[in-house]
């Protein structure tokens, strides 16, 4: 791949999407419209938190993937095969060793630094696309912070199911100002955007968009007082592997039918055990 | 009686207007016949007092609609101020601020009632949850008071309570009118605007609508705008009344002086054609 610039993209593109990332940080929750490139990528997985991995790595960064909190899976791998073939930076596993994160559907368990820099890979970017089809119209009511609609259809999970049925995409209002999509993360990790250290960065490939949560900013679920906001509930479970019962798990059904879970963040897990963890029994 | 908003000049040009639009129409009808643009409303001023209620008569085509859309906020318009006197806003010109303070401002000054429901209800939400929106918007966050709130005005409107859940589509043309003011009221705005909110329902139904909706504004001491073609809600409603014709004002006086003795001959037919 010699023959392509540093970072595949052309200088020209990635100064754009900089230039796009500036004023998605200065907006915090915006959604920024940014030419969105052709990058070599099996469709519908994410290139656009790949052009902003690319428009933002230099020499010195190491990078990180991860896909639904695994560093081992085929996309996660193949994005930092790519981007090793591209740039010749190095590449780990460590979270705590990582400048760059690019991350599908997760935040590590690990509180991110100040030096770390967190980017998601959205499929859709637009929060009131749940309430509203017309793109014009949504335009408008982030312009207008017409947010009737979208908290009606809460009010309405609350009257008829006494809950917000929501799992993955919780909406969130960024800064008290724009409500924001964070990507299909679990509700688990909603709150570990409010006044974050590190600086997040979305890109939507697809729809062409690109939005900034900056460093501590307020992120807060939208929801109503008397039916807060929660996360999933592990209580009573913990990671098969490394005995954890403070992280994300993913559930396993084994072929009897038995069901047992396991950190859905590798590295956290992996680490835990190898620095002794082990499963209470 | 105090000062509660001032409009001045409020114009408005459909189309893309020229020098002329103004000069060339009114006489013989609202379109340009320069540029081809409608003239709704031109040069409408007038002043509103705490309490007061005000009607707007005029024929069909007049501008009535297109001067409570702007009075509303939600038509830009093509010139003219508006002020109230209320804090924080107090000698702020509502047209001329960004369509983010507009909305902010709107939804704490105004209720509107539409003559289509469709224009004032979200058909596709619940009954309770169309009233519950301004609540919601200005920043009651605990389901259980808003619900109350909107159980209130369910009672105090005679709407079924046991329907607060289902979807407004299914309620009589008379319940819609009535869900639609308890949305309008619901945050206790100092302004209704009531756009012929009586005239879609049947004759039988009417009466009972107007009845009790000035009940209410008489309890809350609310402000009103009451735009009606119909003499008798004008005369039922008001205190004063501004006539439009063509989109402008053509007579202005208390209700009953004008539809005593009208002294413009557009307003004499007018009153005459409907005694
Ligand atoms: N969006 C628009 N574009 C162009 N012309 C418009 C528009 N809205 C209203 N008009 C024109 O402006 C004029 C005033 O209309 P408006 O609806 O304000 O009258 P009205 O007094 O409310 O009439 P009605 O009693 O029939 O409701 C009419 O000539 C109408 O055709
Ligand atoms: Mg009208
Ligand atoms: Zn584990």
């Amino acid at each position: 791949m010699e023959r392509y610039n540093f970072g595949f993209l052309d200088e020209e593109a990635k100064r754009e999407i900089r230039r796009k990332i500036l004023k998605a940080v200065a907006i915090p929750g915006y959604q920024v419209p940014f030419a969105s490139r052709e990058v070599p990528l099996l469709k519908g997985w994410g290139t656009g938190g790949l052009q902003i991995t690319l428009s933002l790595i230099g020499k010195e960064d190491i990078l990180k993937a991860i896909d639904q909190g695994c560093d081992y899976s085929l996309n996660a791998m193949n994005i930092k095969r790519f981007v090793r073939a591209v740039t010749g930076v190095e590449t780990t596993t460590d979270t705590r060793r990582a400048t760059l994160i690019q991350t599908r559907h997760r935040i590590p368990e690990e509180e991110l630094r100040e030096d770390q820099i967190l980017i998601f890979q959205v499929p859709y970017p637009e929060p009131l696309r749940w309430v509203k089809a017309s793109e014009r119209e949504t335009r408008r009511m982030h312009a207008e912070a017409d947010y009737g609609l979208m908290w009606l259809s809460l009010y309405e999970d609350m009257v008829r199911y006494k809950e917000v049925t929501i799992g993955a995409r919780y909406p969130v209002l960024v800064n008290r100002r724009y409500i924001m999509d964070p990507s299909p993360i679990p509700r688990w990790d909603v709150p570990k955007l409010h006044m974050s250290k590190h600086l997040n960065l979305f890109g939507a490939g697809r729809e062409k968009k690109i939005y900034a949560v900056p460093p501590h900013t307020s992120v807060e679920p939208l929801e109503f007082e008397d039916y807060p906001f929660r996360v999933e509930d592990f209580s009573g479970k913990a990671c098969a592997l490394c005995g954890s019962s403070e992280s994300f798990l993913d559930e396993i059904v084994e072929d009897g039918g038995r069901r047992t879970y396991v950190c859905s963040d590798t590295d956290y897990c992996t680490r835990r055990r190898q620095s002794g963890a082990t499963v209470k029994s | 009686m105090e000062l509660l908003l001032k409009v001045e000049s409020l114009t408005k040009v459909f189309g893309r207007g020229c020098e002329q639009c103004l000069s060339l129409t009114g006489k013989d009808g609202n379109r340009c016949p320069i540029c081809g643009s409608i003239v709704a409303c031109a040069d409408v001023s007038f002043e509103l007092h705490r309490g007061e209620w005000l009607g707007i008569l005029g024929e069909s085509g007049s501008g009535k609609s297109t001067l409570l859309r702007l009075l509303n906020l939600e038509l830009e318009p093509t010139k003219g101020r508006m002020l109230v006197n209320l804090e924080p806003y107090t000698g702020l010109d509502l047209l001329s601020i960004s369509p983010y303070s507009r909305r902010l401002i709107r939804q704490e000054l105004f209720g509107i009632v539409y003559q289509n429901p469709i224009h004032g209800l979200r058909m596709e939400v619940s009954a309770g949850g169309n009233v519950a929106e301004r609540l919601i918007l200005m920043g009651e966050r605990r389901v259980e008071k808003i619900r109350e709130r909107v159980l209130a005005l369910f009672r105090r409107l005679e709407l079924p309570e046991d329907r607060m859940d289902e979807l407004p589509s299914s309620f009589s043309g008379g319940m819609q009118q009535r869900l639609q003011i308890a949305k309008a009221i619901v945050n206790n705005p100092p302004i209704l605007l009531l756009d012929e909110f009586t005239t879609g329902l049947d004759p039988s139904v009417q009466a009972g609508v107007l009845e009790l909706l000035k009940e209410i504004m008489f309890e809350l001491g609310i402000s009103a705008i009451v735009v009606s073609h119909d003499i008798g809600v004008i005369n039922f409603m008001t205190h004063r009344v501004l006539v439009m014709n063509r989109g402008r004002v053509v007579e202005h006086g208390l209700t009953d002086q004008i539809l005593e003795d009208p002294q413009d001959p557009y307003t004499q037919t007018l009153v005459h054609s409907k005694l």
